[in-house]
């Protein structure tokens, strides 16, 4: 750039005004963008999704289907909050409820509609469900 | 604005009347942006996701799949038919309190029909508006043994929003 141009008090003074504002516009839209980005992460979004997913896939499902879910996410969640994934899913065959609780206090809970008995087991980042005949009836 | 005699040759934010009103302006704006995507995330992410539609749909392909066997109707299907059985249905969810509904007609000879769960959805599936029951209706035909048509009529409605522990 021209030496002169910093000699020029009204281009100096310019650009200035012009960098202040851009780094004020910058600053307020970090901060949107981090307010979204948190948003979209809250531990009651992700209990309310999946519960009502697992539900449905549940619900959906015929005797003998072997349903395998990433809930990758919801470990991520639950590592956050120290509660252990095992623990973070629960499906109540006897209810006919699923609920997801990723902190030690509260969760959602979403029932399902389909007789057949649930055989879960949570390996990793999976879900592993396997649809059963209801024995009982 | 540079041959404005207040401005002269200083920062913009040193000339206070020009500031003022810079400033004023930018926050406002700032204030207008940041409240509408404050509460237009807040909107949507407060919002439970509505899945009783869904529900509604996997219902009635349930009970499709309890009457029918390749296109056909079932023979077994009469007065005495366990709808919930074949379906694969839990009969407590569908009870007359409950979140789900359905009503199965089938226009043969006998004009059988099966009617379980919460019986106020038949009203609230032609109401619109939050805290009703979203229902799916479905009209085919299935061929009895000796290859008639014959017409089954099915609603389903669900109303269940979940819960919070």
């Amino acid at each position: 750039m021209d030496k002169r141009f910093f000699e020029n008090k009204k281009a100096v003074e310019m650009l200035m005004n012009n960098v202040i504002i851009i780094v004020i516009i910058a600053v307020f839209f970090a901060f949107m963008f981090l307010f979204v980005g948190r948003a979209g992460a809250q531990v009651t979004i992700a209990e309310q999704t999946y519960a009502k997913q697992i539900a449905l896939l549940i619900d959906n499902a015929k005797i003998g289907t072997i349903i395998d879910l990433d809930i990758s996410e919801l470990k991520i969640i639950s590592e956050k909050n120290r509660k252990e994934l095992d623990n973070a899913i629960i499906i109540n065959n006897q209810d006919g409820k699923v609920r997801v609780a990723l902190t030690s206090k509260g969760g959602y809970e979403f029932e399902f509609f389909n007789n057949a008995d649930i055989l879960w087991s949570i390996n990793e980042n999976n879900l592993h469900m396997e649809v059963v005949e209801n024995v009982q009836g | 604005m540079y041959k404005d005699k207040r401005v002269k040759n200083r920062f913009l934010f040193e000339d206070k009347k020009a500031s003022e009103i810079l400033s004023i302006w930018m926050i406002l704006i700032f204030m207008i942006i940041g409240i509408i995507i404050v509460w237009g995330v807040l909107y949507f992410y407060s919002s439970p996701a509505d899945v009783t539609k869904l529900e509604s749909k996997v219902l009635s392909n349930k009970l499709v799949s309890a009457i029918s066997e390749n296109g056909y109707l079932r023979e077994n299907i009469g007065l005495n038919f366990d709808i919930l059985k074949e379906a694969g249905l839990d009969e407590t969810k569908f009870s007359a309190s409950g979140d789900f509904y359905f009503n199965l007609s089938i226009y043969n000879k006998e004009g059988i029909s099966f009617v379980k769960g919460n019986k106020d959805f038949k009203i609230q599936c032609k109401l619109e508006g939050k805290g009703f029951a979203e229902c799916y209706e479905k009209e085919f035909f299935l061929l009895d043994s000796s290859g008639d048509k014959i017409k089954i009529k099915i609603l389903t409605g669900s109303s269940q929003q979940g819960a919070k522990i």
